[in-house]
């Protein structure tokens, strides 16, 4: 039986799948092809070259870098840039996990405006808003000024370049990372879930520890990556409120490219940062499996 | 109809929360309208350094520079992260793809920044703001890819199918009817993508030439070395263009979402 | 029997919405209980009242005789199986079900039984350490039960519990449901918005509509005896008649048909309701009208007929008595068949 309109036969069809296909993808994956992940393989390959003479690299095989890395000096500078990232992690999701929380107690409305106004700094310039709290903090700033204006002291306070200030710094540009997953993760929450518990005979603080605590943990997970990995690789807050004194990996890196000139050794630096985003991803991914369970598994 | 339960204590951190995100930055503000050359004390109310930016060559060459970057930046974004975003949605379902296409909007920037410096030094090319546009343009992209992506799985494929059913063409459709379903999206995306490359400081840092700074770079130089008195005054300009142009992207998308 | 759970004058406001409005049920023990209504009648507002999830404005609910409203909602003896079933996805199967028995604080070998009898009444037992998302709906929807029952609650709260199966799958569970609260010797009492549902359930029903209880019976009375216009509309497949009484009879758009025995006064608007089973086709009868057309449902058919009101005429039929769509039939029934309501 023929039909009325003239058969253009299944090759042409699939032909035209096939095409509609490349049009939409091809663009946008050979760019990211050509500019992250070219780019991603450079820096693995340079952390097994060696040094050139004047910057750059020279095309001599060797595992020096590495075992560089693990210098005590290296390390130290790693380990405490792992550990200012955790105490503002750790932070953030102390001071974010309420106030999602308090957010989704709110009407719909305020709820959105709340969130707008959560996330609007952060959208806004990262060195003005560091740079902000030198201004706040500093000491003829105008904390300092109104303490002591107060007669609270009498010699201002050195607020400034130490290790809390870094935190303070990380702690204010990424907050809303961790409060905004935490608030998506509760809202997804049935309430029905919370009743349940409470219908079976827990209390409300039970069913919140037994239940939505454990269902919002995927939240908290990605908001902890979010915070995390922008903070351990940060060299902007610890240069401006660190006051150079605490370095950390971020700029560790930052001067085997622009000052010494070492870029294999950079590139492991840089490379460890990967890693630790990858390894954490894959913790997230593994935690969002047991606790929102799989039907593969 | 669920009634809201009182806040109670939860107030305490939703409201100190607003303070900390609010309260350095509006210091800052307040401080951009000093009549001391110092950035730190308050000594009179002035507008004279609103006016000293605009008279600073080295300023108005920045902010060129940077809307420079920007506007071509969110050309490229908008094109590619929109195409890659139906691709996605509509053509390939692959949570790996999906994956690889956002991964460039959470990539470490300070990664980012060394991998295109080290391509381009191999390339031999030389620095300057077409390398800065190349390099925005590849995490704003993703931005674009999100959003988009975001809105397209909350319209019916069927949309598309039933255009097509009624004997629509592929092309046709796209124009028809994918096209103005996500354009709320597009726009939102786009306006994100200038805001990030606006205010992008660690990927322009590697990536540009030492003649054509950026505002970000000229901003590092004087926060960095010596505070200059009209720094306030930038901050506010540039803190308010972000916020603004953040809150109309806000009206097309919900932005919180997309996170 | 005495009254076992006691609800009298409940009222809950919401805004402008009336939820509950004076709503009084007694509710005796062991009775299979169903709360039918359209959505939005109150019937779930009510469930929740009684379990403690939403508070009530005025009214006393007393169970054994006891205030129940003045216990908090995490003591009640009263276990609600959620309408999404509620599961909670990051605990397996056996977990789920011991959680309430581990708040009660039991001895860990008593729960230990406790969950594996109960997870052997409902057949699951195999899939103990299984997560909910691995379940199909019919076992997530056993679950559930097995979790509210194992805490031997006085009353078991039920939310439109088989409204997420498929049809044979409903059908087995209702089954199932019966043979459950007549083996526990648990009161239930069931939401649902399906009359069909309630009728083969329930021992009792009372019919909501817009916070007020309608009705409250036995199925058989609600089919056989419906007290309003809404209930014989809503309970089971009827033909309406409004019109205006005379003496013996009714006149309906013009037409007037017999009326059974009534205490309603001559010129009186009513209705009268006539089952589509009542009517029989011949040669000679009441009315006629031209078939229309005919759906099948199994051992019988629907017929509709036109015969010159605004709606059709619904007729049960046996099957291999269909005649022709087209043919004009004479539709006979008796009076006493039928049922006269007063129209409001």
């Amino acid at each position: 039986m023929a039909l009325a309109v003239k058969s253009e036969g299944r090759d042409a069809i699939k032909r035209r799948a096939l095409l509609s296909r490349a049009v939409f993808l091809v663009p946008g994956l050979t760019y990211i092809t050509a500019f992250m992940l070219i780019p991603l393989g450079f820096i693995i390959a340079y952390t097994f070259l060696s040094r050139g003479t004047y910057g750059g690299i020279e095309f001599i095989f060797t595992a020096e870098n590495y075992t560089r890395a693990l210098d005590s000096l290296y390390l130290g500078v790693l380990i405490k840039s792992i550990l200012i990232a955790s105490t503002t992690t750790i932070l953030a999701f102390l001071i974010g996990f309420p106030v999602a929380y308090a957010i989704t107690k709110l009407p719909t409305n305020r709820q959105n405006l709340l969130l707008v106004l959560i996330v609007l700094p952060f959208w806004t310039n990262f060195l003005i808003r560091t740079y902000a709290w030198i201004v706040l903090l500093n000491t003829q700033g105008f904390l300092n000024k109104g303490l002591i204006n107060m007669g609270v002291i009498s010699q201002p306070l050195e607020l400034l370049y130490k290790p809390s200030a870094i935190v303070l710094g990380l702690l204010y540009a990424y907050i809303p990372l961790m409060i905004l997953p935490i608030y998506s993760a509760l809202v997804r929450i049935d309430p029905a879930m919370k009743e349940a518990a409470i219908n079976l005979g827990a209390t409300p603080a039970q069913a919140f520890r037994q239940v939505t605590l454990p269902l919002a943990l995927p939240g908290v997970l990605v908001g902890a990556i979010f915070v995390f990995v922008p903070s351990v690789g940060n060299f902007i807050v610890p240069e401006l409120l660190g006051g150079g004194k605490t370095i950390m990996v971020g700029n560790l890196i930052r001067d085997q490219f622009l000052k010494a000139r070492d870029w294999p050794f950079g590139s492991v630096l840089a490379l460890s940062m990967v890693i630790m985003l990858l390894m954490l991803f894959f913790i997230q991914a593994r935690v969002n499996r047991r606790v929102l369970g799989d039907a593969r598994a | 109809m669920p009634v809201h339960n009182k806040l109670g204590w939860l107030r305490i951190p939703l409201y100190g929360v607003l303070v900390f995100l609010y309260l350095p930055i509006s210091v800052l503000i307040f401080m951009s309208f000093n009549k001391s050359d110092s950035p730190f004390m308050w000594t009179g109310f002035s507008t004279k350094w609103y006016s000293v930016l605009i008279h600073s060559p080295k300023i108005m060459e920045g902010f060129k520079n940077t809307l420079i970057v920007a506007i071509v930046t969110t050309i490229i974004s908008i094109v590619l992260g929109t195409l890659l975003a139906i691709g996605l949605a509509r053509y390939q379902k692959s949570s790996a793809l999906e994956a690889v296409a956002l991964t460039p909007a959470i990539f470490p920037d300070l990664a980012l920044a060394i991998g295109l410096l080290a391509l381009f030094t191999s390339l031999h090319l030389t620095l300057g703001l077409h390398s800065v546009i190349i390099s925005h343009a590849l995490f704003c992209m993703a931005f674009v890819t999100a959003i988009v992506r975001g809105r397209l799985s909350q319209i019916d494929s069927s949309l598309e199918e039933a255009a097509q059913d009624l004997g629509d063409s592929a092309v046709g459709t796209f124009f028809r009817i994918t096209l103005p379903s996500i354009k709320p999206a597009i726009i939102a995306g786009g306006l994100l993508a200038f805001t990030l490359s606006l205010d992008e400081f660690v990927i322009a840092f590697f990536t540009d030439g030492p003649s054509t700074p950026t505002l970000p770079i000229i901003i590092y130089s004087m926060v960095r070395f010596g505070v200059s008195p009209e720094i306030n005054a930038l901050a506010t300009v540039v803190l308010l263009i972000s916020a603004l142009i953040v809150t109309i992207a806000q009206r097309n998308v919900k932005v919180q979402d997309q996170i | 029997m005495s009254s076992f759970l006691n609800i009298a004058g409940v009222s809950k406001r919401y805004g402008d919405v009336q939820a509950l409005n004076n709503v009084s049920i007694d509710i005796r023990e062991n009775e299979f209980f169903a709360l039918l209504g359209p959505s939005g009648c109150g019937k779930t507002t009510l469930l929740r009242a009684l379990a403690g999830l939403e508070s009530l404005d005025s009214g006393v609910v007393t169970l054994a005789n006891e205030d129940l409203l003045s216990v908090p909602a995490n003591k009640r003896p009263v276990n609600l199986m959620f309408q999404s079933y509620a599961l909670f996805p990051h605990l397996n199967v056996y977990d789920n079900v011991a959680y309430g028995l581990r708040r009660e604080k039991l001895d860990k070998t008593e729960i230990d039984q406790r969950v594996h009898d109960v997870l052997k009444t409902v057949a699951l037992i195999d899939q103990k350490d299984r997560r909910p998302s691995q379940l199909s709906g019919g076992q997530k929807q056993r679950v559930a039960l097995a979790r509210a029952i194992v805490k031997r609650p006085k009353i078991l709260l039920l939310d439109e519990p088989l409204s997420a199966l498929d049809k044979k799958v409903r059908s087995e569970m209702q089954l199932e449901l019966k043979r459950l609260q007549h083996e526990a010797g648990i009161t239930f009492i069931i939401v649902t918005h399906d009359q069909e549902e309630a009728m083969s359930i329930a021992d009792r029903i009372a019919l909501m509509d817009k916070g007020v209880v309608v009705q409250i019976a036995t199925p058989v009375e609600m089919y056989s005896a419906p007290k309003t216009k809404f209930v014989a509309d809503f309970i089971g497949t009827s033909n309406l008649f409004a019109g205006t009484l005379g003496s013996g009879t009714i006149t309906v758009q013009g037409k007037s048909l017999p009326t059974p025995v009534t205490a309603l006064s001559a010129g009186a608007k009513a209705v009268l309701v006539l089952r589509p089973e009542d009517i029989s086709l011949g040669i000679a009868g009441t009315i006629s009208g031209t078939l229309v057309s005919s759906n099948f449902y199994g051992g019988s058919s629907l017929l509709f007929f036109d015969c010159g009101f605004e709606q059709l005429v619904k007729v049960s039929c046996a099957l291999n008595q269909v005649p022709p769509v087209g043919s004009t039939c004479h539709l006979s029934w008796s009076a006493s068949d039928s049922i006269l309501l007063a129209d409001a």
